[in-house]
C-alpha cells in the first residue's frame, strides 16, 4: 500500500467539499473556501469545489458565483437530501476518482467528519481532522495543523505518500468576501446513485435557514447556571440588554433549550456586536459559533477558556452580576 | 446473534498533559476507558439483551489495556480480546481501523459493532466511520439516541450539523454512539467478580488474517512536530465587585446603566 492510489503532482486540483444550508452554503465550507484561496495563492493548482443536494437553488448559484473557486460541480440527487453515509459516499467517491485531486478540504460538521474519514478509508489515504491551520511545506507536502489534548499541544501532520491529503478543518466563516464577478463556472449534474437505499431516514428537526444569528447584542448562559428556574433571570436580563438569549450546549444537554438557541460547532453561529457569555467555560466547541464581536464574559474561574479571548474579562459570580445588571439597566 | 463493542483505553482526566512539563501523564492506575465508549457498551449491553444476543469487547492496545476490557465485563460484556502487539504501535485512524477490521474478521460475522463517537485523547471521532469502510458495511454515526430494536434492524436519531435525523437501518453495521446514546450501566458487583477471573482472548499479528502491514508502517499520516501552546490572554482578568462590573457590561453593551444603583 505504499504507492498512492490517486496520484498527485504540484498541479493536482484543491477540492473543497461545500455543504449546503438553506439557500446558502454552510459557514464551515465557506472557512473551507476561504482556507483553499490561501493554500492555492501562488501554486498553479486548479481550485474547485463539490457539492452535494437534493436541490440546488439560485441563491446558492449566486453565491458560488463570486465564491473565487475556478469551478463548482453540483451533484443533484433528491436522495440526497437525507445524510445516508453510504449515498453521499459513492457519489463523492466518483468524482474524487475522475477529478484527481491532491488536496480535500472539509469543514468540521458532523456530516463531514463522517464523510472524509469514510472517504479516505475508500483511498487508502489518511485525514486529519478539525485542522486550525493548512499550509503547503516547501517540499510541497500539505502541513496539516490540529490541537490536541484538549487544546493544550499542537500537532503538526503530514501525509507523505497517500493521496489526496485530506483535512477537515474547525472554523466558521461569517460570508465569503465577494472575489469581483461571477467568475466561477457552476457545472451541474444529477448524481447517480447506483446502490438501492436499505435505509429509511427522515428529518425531525432541520437546520434549513442560515444559521447565523446576526442580533446585535446576545447574551450567552452556560453550564454555570444552577437551576432550570434560573433562566427566567436572564430572560429578563437579556431583554433589558436588548440581546437575544442563547446557551451553550451544556444547557441544551439538560434539556432548558433545544438546538436553535445553541451557539458553535452542532449549534448556531453568531455574528453579534457584543457577546456577553456567563457561566460559559468557552470550549472550542463553543467559540467555533463566535465568529466576530466583542466577548465580555463573567466567570468564577479567571483560567477558564473563555477568559483568555474575552475582551472583558470578568472574575466574579455570574448571579451576582446578573442581580446587579438587573437593578442598574 | 454476536455483537461487538470496540473500547479503548485512555489517560483519565481532561488534563492528560502535565501542567509544568506538557509531558504525557501514562502512570500506571491512571489509564481508564474512554468515557465515550461507556456509552457504546451500555448501548451495545441493551440492544444484546433485546436481541438476546452475545457481546464481545475488543480493544486494540498495550497489554494493560486488559483493565479497560475487564472495565466492560463488568459492565456485563460476555467475552473480550485484546488485540496487541509491537507492530500494531504508532497507527494513525486508518491503520487502526485497519487492524480492529481484521480482529473482527477474524473473530467472525458480528451483526452490530458498537463504538463510541470518539476518544478523549485522539479526539478525531473519525474511528467508525473508516473502520466501517475496511469491514465493508454501513456506518451510522452521532447517535444520540436508540428508539427501537427489532431482530433484523434498528432506529435511531443523529444528532448532525444540519438537523436531527431518525435512521432506521438493517444489519449489518457500525454505530458510533454519543453520551446521549443512553445511560449508563454501572458495573456490578457480580459482573466485577466474573470479570476479574475472565480469559481474555489475545490476538496478534500472527492471528491476523493479513499480513500487514500495520502500526505506523501502515498509516498514511505522520505527526512531525508537537508544540505545547501557550495561549496568551486578550485582556487581563477583571476583579471587579459586581455593580462595577454591571456598569462595565452595560457600556460594552451599548446599554445605558442607571448611575443611581451602583454603589460606589
Ligand atoms: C462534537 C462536539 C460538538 C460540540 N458542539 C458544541 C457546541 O456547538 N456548542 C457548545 O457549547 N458545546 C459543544 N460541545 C460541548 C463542549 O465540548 C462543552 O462540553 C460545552 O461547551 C460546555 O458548556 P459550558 O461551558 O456551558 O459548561 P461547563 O463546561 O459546565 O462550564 C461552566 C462554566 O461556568 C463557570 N461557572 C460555574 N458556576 C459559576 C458561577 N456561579 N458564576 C460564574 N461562572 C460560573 C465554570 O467556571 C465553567 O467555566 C461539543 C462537543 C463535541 C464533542
Amino acid at each position: 500500500m505504499c504507492s498512492p492510489v490517486v496520484p498527485d503532482s504540484a498541479d493536482s486540483p484543491i477540492l473543497v467539499f461545500l455543504e449546503p444550508l438553506g439557500q446558502d452554503i454552510h459557514p464551515a465550507s465557506r472557512n473551507a473556501i476561504n482556507t483553499a484561496l490561501g493554500l492555492a495563492g501562488d501554486t498553479k493548482r486548479e481550485l474547485c469545489g463539490v457539492l452535494l443536494t437534493a436541490a440546488f437553488g439560485a441563491g446558492q448559484s449566486a453565491v458560488l458565483e463570486r465564491s473565487g473557486l475556478t469551478a463548482v460541480y453540483v451533484f443533484v440527487n433528491s436522495l440526497l437530501g437525507n445524510f445516508v453515509l453510504e449515498e453521499h459516499l459513492e457519489v463523492l467517491l466518483a468524482f474524487v476518482k475522475e477529478k484527481k485531486p491532491g488536496v480535500i478540504l472539509f469543514g468540521a460538521t458532523p456530516e463531514s467528519r463522517a464523510l472524509a474519514p469514510a472517504l479516505a478509508a475508500r483511498l487508502k489515504t489518511g485525514v486529519t481532522a478539525d485542522c486550525t491551520k493548512v499550509a503547503f511545506r516547501e517540499d510541497g507536502l500539505l502541513l496539516q495543523t490540529r490541537p490536541a489534548f484538549g487544546g493544550d499541544v499542537t500537532a503538526e501532520i503530514i501525509t507523505p505518500w497517500a493521496r489526496p491529503q485530506i483535512a477537515t478543518l474547525r472554523g466558521l466563516a461569517p460570508e465569503l468576501p465577494r472575489r469581483g464577478p461571477a467568475g466561477s463556472k457552476i457545472i451541474v449534474n444529477s448524481a447517480k446513485i447506483v446502490n438501492p437505499r436499505a435505509q429509511k431516514a427522515e428529518w425531525l428537526d432541520r437546520v434549513t435557514e442560515a444559521a447565523e444569528n446576526a442580533a446585535s447584542n446576545v447574551l450567552a448562559i452556560g453550564g454555570g447556571v444552577r437551576r432550570q428556574e434560573d433562566v427566567e433571570i436572564f430572560r429578563r436580563l437579556a431583554g433589558r440588554l436588548k440581546a437575544e438569549l442563547m446557551c451553550s450546549r451544556a444547557l441544551v444537554e439538560r434539556g432548558w433549550f433545544t438546538r436553535q438557541s445553541q451557539i458553535g460547532l452542532s449549534g448556531r453561529g453568531v455574528r453579534a456586536e457584543a457577546l456577553l457569555a456567563m457561566g460559559v467555560s468557552g470550549s472550542v466547541q463553543f467559540m467555533a459559533g463566535v465568529m466576530s464581536g466583542r466577548i465580555c464574559a463573567v466567570n468564577l474561574d479567571k483560567d477558564a477558556p473563555i477568559m483568555l479571548k474575552a475582551d472583558v474579562p470578568i472574575a466574579g459570580d455570574l448571579y451576582a452580576v446578573a442581580d446587579a445588571l438587573l437593578r442598574c439597566v | 446473534m454476536k455483537i461487538a463493542v470496540c473500547v479503548k483505553q485512555v489517560p483519565s482526566g481532561d488534563r492528560p498533559l502535565d501542567p509544568r512539563t506538557g509531558a504525557l501523564i501514562r502512570a500506571a492506575g491512571e489509564n481508564v476507558i474512554n468515557p465515550w465508549d461507556v456509552y457504546a457498551v451500555s448501548a451495545a449491553l441493551q440492544t444484546a439483551r433485546i436481541l438476546k444476543g452475545t457481546l464481545t469487547a475488543i480493544s486494540m492496545g498495550p497489554p494493560q489495556a486488559e483493565e479497560t476490557l475487564r472495565t466492560a465485563a463488568a459492565m456485563g460484556a460476555d467475552s473480550a480480546v485484546l488485540v496487541c502487539g509491537k507492530e500494531f504501535g504508532g497507527a494513525d485512524v486508518y491503520a487502526t481501523a485497519f487492524t480492529l477490521a481484521r480482529a473482527i474478521e477474524k473473530l467472525g460475522e458480528f451483526a452490530i459493532v458498537f463504538c463510541g463517537q470518539q476518544s478523549t485523547d485522539g479526539d478525531t471521532a473519525q474511528l467508525p466511520f473508516s473502520l466501517a469502510v475496511q469491514l465493508g458495511i454501513p456506518a451510522v454515526g452521532w447517535v444520540k439516541r436508540i428508539e427501537k430494536v427489532s431482530p433484523g434492524e434498528m432506529t435511531v436519531l443523529q444528532e448532525l450539523g444540519s438537523g436531527t435525523q431518525r435512521l432506521t437501518f438493517p444489519f449489518p453495521a457500525v454505530i458510533a454512539a454519543g453520551m446521549e446514546t443512553c445511560q449508563p450501566i454501572p458495573p456490578s458487583l457480580k459482573g466485577r467478580l466474573k470479570a476479574r477471573g475472565l480469559a481474555i482472548q489475545t490476538l496478534g499479528p500472527a492471528d491476523l488474517p493479513c499480513k500487514g502491514p500495520y502500526g505506523l508502517n501502515a498509516s498514511p499520516t505522520r505527526v512531525v512536530k508537537i508544540e505545547r501552546v501557550h495561549e496568551q490572554a486578550k485582556s487581563q482578568p477583571l476583579f471587579l465587585d459586581p455593580s462595577a462590573a454591571a456598569r462595565k457590561i452595560a457600556e460594552e453593551m451599548g446599554v445605558s446603566a442607571n448611575v443611581l444603583t451602583s454603589s460606589s
